[in-house]
């Protein structure tokens, strides 16, 4: 599992697959390393968020 | 004093009070409204949420929902964590969904509770998901009153009156009806050759029948040694038992303005 | 948006009856009817539903299919 606390995942719309942002630096652009496509949606972080319900 | 239930049709609860001031019946109401305790949840613990209503939306909806129990619960402020919240002061409901169709509904109804306080309403809508979206959260309810936030306002409605006075001269009437038609909440009615009131009640004290009587025989005044108090509860807590908790709160009050008063120290 | 839990002025539980209400007017009944015979007297109830505007449909339109609880 990709990512830990801090860390931003993405997921590429067209393959599917988790991407975590070190993978995206290296890259010209925002696209999928595996596919290319250019469409990456940001994972909810992993942490349990704590929202006052007023 | 003598009391007397006027309705009590599901969550509206009516009673006249004679022979008390309608200052003190309205110490009641408004200790009913500020300072009667019930639970609303005020923290919410989201570790999903991939619908399309933000975690602070989803948050503050189930914050409203009204909740009953909590009997066992002790007041944040009076608790050994200091408020911060802790088993003791704490009661805890989760909510796990997974749509299993598009445009689908979650109620408060799923929100299961794991303490002592339970949803008192089932079938609120928190949320709109799409197939295959999904919410889990963990909420937090405490004990809290009016005075804080309006979530834990018990009543919606909470009115006191004075006891309506109309008076008919029978000689001066001539029954045109003009008076009937006049009053807005319908309380006149001709029956047979009297004008009679049918609920003085529901008087409103607006004296448009005064003005609409061409004869000037009706005559409309409040008795102030009379009133009414209508209740109109959210579910935490039935009408009655929202009057005596706003008769214990009281008792307290005066209890503390006696200890204080007795401790008192002379001044230098 | 989504019909609001309580009423903004009185603080009464309106939501629960949304559902019933919307689809009783949008059979074509009066919606003043509908609003008394559901227990909603006062017009500080009554301007939210009347005025209420149900977009959470039309946002479900555009949200992103969750992919095994990932996004």
């Amino acid at each position: 599992m990709p990512g830990y606390l801090g860390m931003a995942t993405y997921l590429c719309e067209k393959c599917g697959k988790t991407i975590d942002s070190n993978e995206l630096m290296g890259l010209p652009g925002i696209r999928c390393p595996v596919c290319g496509y250019r469409i990456l949606y940001k994972s909810r972080s992993p942490i349990i968020r704590e929202i006052k319900a007023r | 004093m003598d009391v007397e239930v006027l309705g009590n049709r599901g969550a509206r609860f009516t009673i006249i009070a004679r022979g008390v001031d309608p200052s003190f019946i309205n110490a009641i109401r408004r200790t009913v409204m500020a300072d009667v305790a019930v639970p609303a949840v005020d923290k919410v613990f989201i570790a999903e949420n991939s619908g399309v209503l933000y975690d602070e939306i989803i948050a503050h909806r189930i914050g409203l929902i009204p909740l009953k129990g909590g009997e066992g619960l002790v007041h944040p402020s009076n608790c050994e964590c200091g408020g911060k919240g802790c088993p003791r002061c704490e009661a805890i409901l989760t909510l796990e969904v997974e749509a299993p169709e598009d445009a689908y509904t979650v109620y408060s109804g799923r929100l299961k509770p794991e303490g002592s306080v339970f949803v008192a309403n089932n079938d609120i809508p928190i949320a709109v998901l799409n197939k295959g979206q999904r919410i889990a959260l963990e909420a937090h309810a405490r004990l809290g009153s009016g005075r804080e936030h309006a979530k834990w306002q018990p009543v919606s409605g909470a009115v006191v009156k004075y006891e309506p006075i109309i008076e008919i001269d029978t000689e001066k009437c001539s029954l045109s009806a003009k008076c009937v038609q006049a009053c807005p909440k319908k309380i006149l009615a001709i029956e047979g050759n009297n004008l009679k009131v049918i609920s003085v009640w529901d008087c409103t004290l607006c004296k448009e029948c005064v003005e609409a009587c061409p004869n000037g025989a009706i005559s409309v005044s409040y008795n102030p040694a009379n009133a009414m108090l209508m209740l109109e509860s959210e579910g935490s807590l039935s009408p009655q038992e929202l009057i005596f908790a706003a008769c214990e709160v009281l008792k307290d009050k005066f209890e503390s303005i006696r200890i204080a008063l007795e401790n008192a120290k002379e001044a230098s | 948006m989504i019909i609001p839990v309580r009423c903004f002025t009185c603080g009464k539980v309106i939501a629960d009856k949304w559902e019933a209400f919307n689809e009783r007017v949008g059979k074509g009944e009066n919606p003043a009817k509908v609003l008394d015979s559901l227990g909603i007297e006062r017009y500080c109830c009554r301007r939210i539903f009347l005025s209420h505007v149900d977009l959470v449909g039309e946002s479900l339109k555009f949200s992103v299919r969750d992919r095994e609880g990932k996004i």
